[in-house]
């Protein structure tokens, strides 16, 4: 039976299972385990799902902003051109400027995240099973 | 090697001499600062390529400085690898011809930066050792997928290269009043000495000095530029859009993205172009963990943005303090001239002559000596990005399928580091005058339509195997260059033909969504074992790249050459 389809993903192997596998099983097929055993480590799900939650939402707001970014200007040029009321700046050069303290803004919120909230998750996950 | 170190050093030195000599005997007389700072530039990073030369001994220390490069270190020294001379030079020049427009480019450069944060970094690092090649291969086949990155790595680092190459050669050539070929050698020989004799470690701090530079010239010039008016950005504006031919047009969009497709697909390859360049991917092995490469490139956005705010300072400086000071200009005989086309030496060298005018030779030295330093950095991190993928995954992985000595594959990477020098050099020499305006667009196209989606592909969808991202990558790697060489850019402006079959500038638009259908397509169609193993290695990628913990490769399964 091909190594991969020892364990059902929905199934838990527990330290004895593999234990008793190791016995009569490949190397392959208890790393194998391990891995089901990771992917359904509550500590893992909620790592991954927070983590790919704030990814995709932060990529996304990025995108929409830097490509709506580009429509505004093929499609509202002059508009860009008016000055920002009362000064002399134009509302473009200002967009444009926000934009890139925004950037900022976000790369240091999902570091910040990462460092407050995930990495102790990933400590946690390293103790339980890195080697 | 000491020995072979010195006469490496003979060789630097005679093009520096003449160098130094053919400044000296300019006119201007006011050279002695350029001249003093150039010098000290080449001689701080020879020392720091002689104190590098022992960690070049195994393939961690070559490729990555033994991962021990700290957060901040690696942020100033990514912040180094990606603003070239085309950056500091080219799009303060835009800002000076075009205005705004020329400020959007800054925007794509830096929008790229939280996409490579959010979607790469950290997973690189996690599943990789030396270069990305490691994480596209790591649970698909070795040799087809090494392949695939190490062509699209190559081709993104030589058209990437030649194109600075010919840029550094004209820059320095009008700097210091040298002939080009001697300039462009001079390049040639100062970067494989950094890459062939110190490595990564030589390299990074190449760019952390070339970075510190860059940020301190360019705040001293923004400086001096908001001193001139007051510290007011209103008056700087009123005065730039008053003496500029296009008047207060320059402070809006105009006519360079009016069209949307063009556009779209510039952006397209300025965004993912950044997450698939292989020189900035590889930055992320130089430190410890995942959670290192995160913060560096946290450091780096801030290096990038803080650079793209002082850029169009100094384009609109130059505009308002330049346009109105002849001397800066080739007067023609009737005393007119074009306030942007006739600027000596061209556009270009807007910031230069800026520099001169706000802080006269003193400025003007240390600005060109920047720009010098700024040429250097990047062409170091291309050689070694190129090297490595020569030595790495070529030789180390496909042919020796893993099994080669440290010794022997780092030998190979500094052979591969003289090669592509000597490549550059011919390639930058031949194609002297020609127009290669589309080279780095190329570079940035290729890797957003080949190694992107690829990578991507490969890390995040199960689905993905050999077959689909063999052919992927080259549906994007063939699509994108022959689409580039069928625009106005190529068809028109190099082969003089009439019109161009492919009517936009950029090809990312059709090139990058086409690479991803084809890894979608061959992949879904792949029913062979082969195809299955991989999907079920999955999830032990899964857990390394979200991790770091390797499941597998304990095992000496699928990932034992990554780790």
């Amino acid at each position: 039976m091909p190594p991969w389809k020892i364990c059902h993903p929905a199934e838990v192997c527990t330290a004895e299972d593999r234990k008793n596998l190791s016995q009569s099983i490949t190397m392959a097929q208890s790393a194998h385990c391990q891995t089901q055993e990771i992917l359904s480590d509550p500590t893992f799900r909620q790592l991954a799902s927070a983590r790919a939650k704030l990814r995709w939402s932060l990529s996304i707001i990025t995108l929409i902003m830097f490509f709506g970014f580009i429509a505004l200007i093929s499609t509202a040029q002059s508009a860009l051109g008016a000055n920002i009321a009362g000064s002399a700046i134009p509302v473009g050069l200002g967009l444009a400027f926000a934009m890139i303290v925004l950037v900022v803004i976000l790369t240091g919120l999902y570091v910040q995240q990462s460092n407050s909230r995930f990495d102790p998750l990933n400590r946690a996950l390293l103790e339980e099973f890195g080697q | 090697m000491m020995r072979r170190w010195l006469m490496a050093m003979m060789f630097t030195a005679a093009p520096t001499i003449a160098m130094a000599q053919s400044v000296a005997t300019r006119d201007r007389g006011t050279d002695g600062v350029a001249i003093g700072m150039f010098l000290l530039i080449v001689l701080v990073t020879l020392l720091i390529t002689y104190r590098s030369a022992g960690s070049t001994k195994s393939k961690a220390g070559f490729y990555t400085a033994g991962h021990a490069i700290t957060p901040l270190q690696n942020g100033l020294a990514i912040a180094g690898d990606f603003l070239s001379a085309a950056a500091f030079l080219g799009i303060s020049a835009l800002v000076y011809a075009n205005g705004f427009d020329g400020l959007l480019y800054a925007i794509g450069f830096l929008t790229g930066w939280p996409i490579v944060l959010f979607m790469m970094s950290e997973r690189m690092r996690n599943l990789g050792s030396y270069t990305f090649s490691d994480a596209a291969a790591f649970r698909l086949d070795q040799t087809p997928i090494r392949l695939v990155a190490a062509t699209g790595s190559l081709v993104v680092v030589l058209f990437y290269l030649i194109a600075q190459m010919i840029g550094a050669g004209k820059v320095i050539q009008l700097l210091f009043g040298v002939h080009y070929l001697v300039a462009v050698v001079g390049v040639g020989v100062l970067m494989t000495l950094y890459v062939a004799v110190g490595g990564m470690q030589a390299t990074t701090w190449v760019q952390i000095t070339k970075a510190a530079l860059l940020l301190t010239g360019g705040t001293l010039m923004a400086l001096t530029v908001l001193w001139h008016f007051n510290f007011s950005f209103e008056q700087l504006f009123a005065t730039a859009s008053k003496i500029h031919p296009k008047g207060a047009a320059i402070l809006a969009p105009g006519g360079l993205f009016a069209e949307p497709i063009s556009a779209i697909s510039l952006g397209l390859a300025l965004v993912f172009g950044t997450a698939g360049l292989p020189h900035i991917l590889m930055r992320f092995f130089t430190v410890k963990d995942a959670a290192g490469a995160r913060k560096s490139v946290f450091y780096a956005t801030t290096c990038v943005a803080y650079f793209c705010l002082m850029i169009p300072l100094l384009g609109f400086g130059a505009v308002a303090i330049l346009m109105s000071d002849g001397s800066y200009f080739n007067v023609g005989s009737s005393g007119q001239f074009n306030k942007v086309a006739d600027l000596i030496g061209g556009p270009n060298m807007a910031s230069i002559h800026l520099a001169h005018a706000m802080g006269g030779p003193v400025l003007l030295g240390f600005i060109s000596a920047v720009a010098f330093a700024t040429i250097l950095a990047v062409v170091a991190g291309l050689t070694l990005a190129g090297a490595s993928a020569i030595s790495h995954d070529i030789y180390g992985q496909v042919i020796a399928r893993g099994r080669a000595s440290d010794l022997l594959e780092v030998r190979i990477s500094k052979i591969a580091a003289l090669v592509i020098g000597v490549v550059a050099v011919l390639l930058a020499y031949a194609f002297e005058n020609q127009n290669v305006a589309f080279m780095a667009g190329l570079a940035l196209s290729v890797a957003a339509s080949c190694n992107f989606p690829v990578l991507a592909m490969a890390i995040f969808w199960r689905g993905t195997t050999t077959r689909g991202a063999v052919a992927g990558g080259l549906a994007g790697l063939i699509s994108s260059v022959l689409l580039v060489v069928l625009s106005k850019t190529v068809w028109v402006a190099a082969f003089h033909f009439a019109s161009a079959p492919f009517p936009y500038d950029n090809p990312a638009l059709f090139s990058m969504p086409l690479a991803f259908l084809c890894v979608w397509l061959f992949s879904v169609t792949d029913r062979s074992e082969r195809a299955a193993r991989e999907r079920g290695a999955f999830d032990a990628q899964f857990i390394r790249s979200e991790t770091g913990i390797a499941a597998i490769a304990q095992t000496g399964g699928v990932a034992a050459s990554a780790s």
